[in-house]
């Protein structure tokens, strides 16, 4: 078991393979997975916590920060993830890019990335496609 | 609170307001309860409000006055935060969602990038949006020695290229005011 320190204190994570073969998800469970997914993604420097108001997904117990999930319809999924970005490794994928063709934006490139990681790991749960998946960008440190 | 809460609260002090009026009316007897209520709506509680006696009358007309200040004030209140720009910038809108970013965030990166021009000890930045582009302000404590307009078009030129490269809005305006006085601290106030 890893120790969670996605803002719910005393709870543990599990790892997101662990989740297969759990039965019915819940949506702590798919937040937490989607917590542990992001975290890798190169430029991300953690998960933030809302620009109004805590941002969270709650369950019995306990909640994941930085994660929204909703449910427009039974059966349907759309996801806010909040992430803080690391400023140093936006000034080097800048200075880095600056000679290749790719125009795109970094911070559209991270979030880009942040979209499709999302989707794996919900595709990874044997979960459909999520409707939309809001990005906020709540610091760059 | 979200759009519909904000809604619900500003269609809730008009009526409130509209109440309270009608309620000073009736008690004044400018006019009768029927002219306010065509079809017989409410007829009861405004007929209640008309044949109240002068002390009870003169409470109404205290408890309604004080009633319409307080929706009076959350009125404005809501209006003001209406008017108050978002604290984020959409970068992006498409068929899977939008993609934001913290207007504390653009100012950070303003400042981070201001650091790094040399020359430039400290700086205070505000970022807005504007109907074309972003509207920067950068206020700038320059070492006495160096050439301020020369930092300036630097300054410039360096917040413009970060913003548009790392975030990809465009930029509209950078405001640079370069000084040699430090920047105010803010008081402490000391507990005795």
């Amino acid at each position: 078991m890893l120790p969670l320190d996605a803002g719910s204190g005393t709870e543990e994570a599990q790892t997101p393979t662990a989740y297969m073969v759990s039965g019915r998800l819940s949506d702590t469970d798919i937040a937490n997975a989607i917590v542990h997914a992001i975290r890798d993604i190169p430029g991300v420097l953690g998960i933030g916590q809302g620009l109004f108001a805590r941002v969270a997904t709650y369950g019995p117990g306990k909640h994941i920060t930085g994660i929204a999930l909703q449910h427009p319809t039974p059966g349907d999924l759309s996801i806010e993830v909040h992430v803080v970005l690391d400023e140093r490794f936006l000034n080097k994928a800048l200075s880095d890019g600056s000679s290749s063709s790719d125009t795109t934006p970094i911070l559209l490139r991270c979030t880009d990335q942040v979209r499709a990681v999302v989707s794996q790991t919900l595709e990874q749960l044997g979960l459909p496609v999520p409707l939309m998946i809001d990005v906020t960008i709540d610091d760059i440190r | 609170m979200n759009v519909f809460n904000r809604t619900i609260v500003i269609l809730l002090s008009l009526v409130v307001i509209a109440f309270c009026i009608i309620v000073f009316l009736l008690v004044g007897g400018v006019v009768r309860p029927s002219q306010v209520s065509p079809v017989g709506l409410l007829l009861s509680l405004w007929s209640y409000f008309a044949q109240l006696t002068s002390t009870n009358a003169t409470i109404a007309v205290i408890v309604c006055a004080l009633i319409v200040l307080v929706a009076v004030i959350v009125l404005s209140l809501e209006l003001i935060m209406r008017q108050r720009e978002p604290p984020q910038f959409v970068v992006r809108e498409d068929k899977l969602g939008k993609v934001t970013v913290a207007r504390s965030s653009v100012r950070r990166l303003v400042g981070y990038e201001s650091a790094t021009v040399p020359g430039v000890i400290e700086t205070r930045q505000t970022v807005d949006k504007g109907r074309d582009g972003l509207r920067v302000s950068v206020r700038a404590l320059l070492l006495p020695e160096v050439d301020a307009p020369a930092v300036g078009r630097t300054l410039q030129e360096k917040v413009q290229q970060s913003i548009q490269g790392h975030i990809g809005l465009p930029v509209a305006e950078v405001q640079v005011a370069t000084q040699l006085e430090p920047f105010e601290k803010p008081r402490r106030r000391r507990v005795r």
